[in-house]
């Protein structure tokens, strides 16, 4: 059963989903972390799919998608989803971390580093801020070691 | 004749001084024996209980060892040209031993920093996920 949730061969489990609300869009998402957590990576980002057609007009399952297809190694895709959600949604931190972290990872510090200021500015900071302050550390040290 | 005769006497003399003179000097590198031979068993007996002292140990025990085959043999100049190639090659491994360390401890503090961020984007993305709301 807990298979069949992470590969989605139980066609039955998706009726449970409500349709377009941000409710559905938060189940289809607790299932792509589960998905992500088990290491099901393309059937987390087809639940992401499903979560963004719920709720079209939140940024988490936008910025999630960018997190999902850093994971999987798609940075190209990352990027455009991360790109696209920091512009659409300027206010929330997730699509200015996930670009600041998609740029670092294709060799664009300075972009990334205007990301996570665009970041800092964004309400929802504080939660984000934790996040921020490692990614800041570990490109710090990275930058000193290269040096 | 007999101012040749004195002459013989006052060589003699001189030589017989010479001697006299030399004998401290004999006493002297006993006792420097003594002392060194001294010194070098303190330092092998102290060297375990010291940071890094069984190099230390082992570089006294050598000199000891160096020190009774120079008493016993003349063969010590190939010994002590050992024991200086020793040393510089000790000095170039101590060197890359030190880089060793130092690169592992860049490579623990990134490992440990990148562990760090890898639980908050876990936790931040969960907390993203459960505090969803219209």
């Amino acid at each position: 059963m807990i298979t069949s949730i992470f590969t989605g061969e139980d066609d039955d489990m998706y009726d449970v989903m409500p349709d377009n609300d941000v409710e559905s869009a938060q189940r289809w998402l607790k299932l792509a972390y589960l998905q992500l957590s088990a290491g099901a990576l393309d059937e987390a980002r087809e639940s992401c799919i499903e979560a963004c057609v719920c709720a079209p007009d939140h940024p988490t399952p936008e910025g999630v998608m960018a997190a999902i297809d850093i994971a999987r190694g798609d940075l190209r895709a990352a990027l455009k989803r991360a790109r696209q959600t920091s512009r659409k949604w300027p206010d929330a931190a997730i699509g200015h971390v996930y670009l600041a972290e998609a740029n670092f990872l294709t060799g664009r510090s300075r972009l990334a580093e205007r990301a996570l200021s665009n970041a800092r500015q964004a309400d929802d900071f504080e939660a984000w801020r934790e996040h921020v302050e490692q990614l800041e550390l570990l490109w710090e040290s990275l930058a000193e070691q290269s040096a | 004749m007999t101012r040749i005769d004195t002459s013989r006497n006052h060589n003699t003399n001189l030589t017989n001084q010479a001697a006299t003179e030399e004998r401290p000097k004999r006493n002297f590198g006993k006792v420097l024996s003594k002392v060194a031979d001294a010194a070098l068993n303190t330092t092998a007996a102290v060297a375990p209980m010291v940071p890094g002292g069984q190099l230390v140990g082992a570089a006294a025990r050598g000199l000891s060892a160096l020190k009774n085959g120079q008493q016993g043999s003349g063969a010590s100049g190939e010994q002590i040209d050992k024991m200086w190639e020793m040393q510089e090659q000790n000095q170039v491994f101590n060197m890359q031993y030190m880089q060793l360390q130092q690169q592992i401890q860049a490579d623990n503090r990134n490992f440990s920093t990148m562990s760090n961020l890898l639980k908050v984007r876990h936790d931040t993305a969960k907390a993203a996920i459960n505090n969803m709301h219209a």
